[in-house]
């Protein structure tokens, strides 16, 4: 079970105690074993502490009169996007339970609407930062109703501020839908290199051989590290998102410094279904074809692999996973191999690696050690 | 359950926990600093060192008063830690800002979104609750069901708006910490 997964049980289990205790203090086994929850885990105090948070908003709404309580009387901007996910059906047992959960991908639709805290947190100056751990996958809804799909590993910065809406991807992979505002660019930077959007799909990702951008939707405008005459780079940036680009965005759009021609330092377009590398040194590489959809199918929790060898491929699970696999040996480890994958099904893998080598295969609690046997 | 005896312990008892748990609520409220997550840890191991006879005694006043505690504490030492890279602490909402002034107001209408998000049924059930205080069998009596279901679309509603207000971002907002 995951992170995720754990926490949307501790929440459904968070909201059942706060019912039961709600109106009543229960009997003395009720009591013991809320307790005992209570005290089995910090994840299940945080999400008691978010139950009273909604409770505390249902408080502090003063809307109830206006609100209707029938089908029709629903919003139809709202109707459609909240309400097409059905809830999954749920026992009455409290405690333990084996159905199916949601997966991942339902946080989405609860991430559609979430904006509420970042909506009070909207009015506030100020960054913040973002991070997931290993085997830690996050979806946000940011202020502007953007959407950020965060991998394992991933540290990001948000910044957003009346002119520009500014992100820092410091290390890992995000995937980010924007919403459409042309006058709020979005700008993802990543080292020296930015991406500005103003409503597209794309994904941002560290990888050893540089920065990949690679667009799903729409276009965006690349400019990448070596693009030394923009005040945004070139300044010794360091991490700090504050140094995003204030001059450029303000007043020269890069689609209008292309219009221009030469006369703009270097954006490169990058258009649906293309993707474009910038390595460390800043060079951009030429814009190439791709299937978009495999290639950001990470953000939904596949990992594709084509050639790669044995060694990247196990790097790529482990940090998906708190299950570790070693590779024993260098041979194996440069094994190329191509497939897609469950990013949190190590075990396939494992299995699809027995199918097709020899491979010798070792379980210790989570680790798994896998050696080519000569 | 309906002696006056019992009616007399069932709101002292409700007092006895109300009151920490809005005192929370307002604590974590003007302390972006505390996000929930680390709040949580902190009551988390307050609760393990806490005598468990007495926690099971009234669980909800005393975690809500440990959160509200914890949540307080954790404003104090931000400001005294970060003095000068206060750009949040400055940040805060004061009482006059307009800024917080439309934060309320879109906070509003996200929970009006939210709400959208649960069956009429479910709405209808929540309305009685906040704005007639009606309990479960009065709720059920009015719309011709069974407590238990209306407990039931109570748990439901919970549970989908703690997803549809806050998933993960007060846990993953933290301001001016890295």
């Amino acid at each position: 079970m995951d992170a995720s997964e754990r926490r949307r049980r501790a929440g459904e289990e968070a909201a059942e105690w706060w019912v039961l205790l709600d109106s009543e203090n229960g009997t003395l086994e009720t009591r013991t074993a809320f307790v005992d929850w209570l005290r089995e885990s910090a994840l299940h105090v945080e999400e008691m502490l978010r139950v009273a948070q909604v409770h505390g908003a249902l408080e502090q709404f003063q809307r109830w009169a206006d609100l209707s309580t029938n089908e029709t009387g629903m919003p139809a901007d709202v109707a459609g996007k909240v309400t097409s996910f059905p809830l999954p059906p749920r026992s009455q047992e409290l405690r333990r339970r084996s159905r199916p959960r949601r997966t991942w991908l339902g946080v989405g639709f609860a991430t559609a609407a979430a904006a509420l805290l970042a909506v009070w947190f909207s009015g506030l100056p100020g960054s913040y930062t973002v991070t997931t751990g290993q085997g830690e996958r996050r979806e946000l809804t940011l202020a502007d109703g953007s959407v950020v799909q965060i991998d394992p590993e991933t540290g990001l910065r948000i910044r957003f501020d009346s002119k520009l809406r500014r992100i820092d991807l410091q290390r890992g992979r995000a995937r980010f839908r924007v919403a459409k505002n042309p006058n709020r660019p979005f700008l993802v930077r990543a080292e020296g290199t930015v991406v500005r959007a103003v409503g597209t799909e794309f994904g941002v990702e560290h990888r050893s051989q540089g920065i990949v951008v690679t667009v799903a939707e729409g276009r965006v405008a690349v400019m990448p590290h070596s693009a030394g005459r923009f005040p945004l780079v070139g300044t010794g940036a360091g991490s700090d998102a504050s140094n995003l680009p204030e001059a450029v965005t303000g007043k020269a759009a890069p689609d209008a410094d292309v219009a221009k021609g030469q006369a703009a330092p270097p954006v490169v377009l990058v258009s649906s279904g293309q993707q474009i590398t910038v390595s460390p040194s800043g060079a951009p590489q030429a814009v190439r074809e791709v299937n978009a959809a495999r290639e950001l199918s990470w953000a939904e929790g596949r990992l594709s692999f084509e050639n790669d060898s044995v060694a990247t491929v196990v790097e790529t699970f482990n940090r998906y996973n708190h299950l570790q696999i070693h590779v024993a040996d260098s041979t194996l480890a440069r094994r190329t191999m191509s497939g897609v994958f469950s990013a949190s099904d190590p075990e396939s893998f494992v299995a699809f690696l027995q199918s097709t080598t020899s491979v010798s295969v070792e379980r210790s609690g989570r680790d798994i050690t896998i050696a080519s046997t000569r | 359950m309906s002696g006056p005896e019992t009616a007399k312990r069932l709101t002292l008892w409700f007092r006895q926990w109300r009151v920490p748990l809005r005192r929370f609520l307002m604590e974590q409220g003007i302390v972006p600093a505390a996000d929930v997550s680390d709040v949580a840890q902190e009551v988390f191991l307050r609760l393990l060192r806490y005598d468990r006879a007495e926690l099971i005694e009234y669980p909800q006043a005393y975690l809500f008063k440990m959160a509200a505690n914890v949540a307080n504490e954790w404003a104090l030492r931000a400001r005294r830690r970060h003095p000068h890279e206060s750009e949040w602490l400055e940040g805060l909402p004061a009482e006059d800002r307009p800024e917080a002034d439309i934060a309320v107001a879109q906070a509003q209408a996200e929970i009006e979104r939210a709400l959208h998000a649960l069956s009429p049924r479910q709405r209808a059930v929540l309305k009685m609750q906040f704005t007639e205080g009606l309990g479960r069998e009065e709720i059920a009596r009015r719309l011709g069901s069974t407590p238990r279901v209306v407990k039931r679309e109570l748990m439901k509603s919970y549970e989908r708006l703690r997803t549809e207000l806050s998933p993960d971002l007060l846990r993953v907002i933290s301001y001016g910490r890295e």
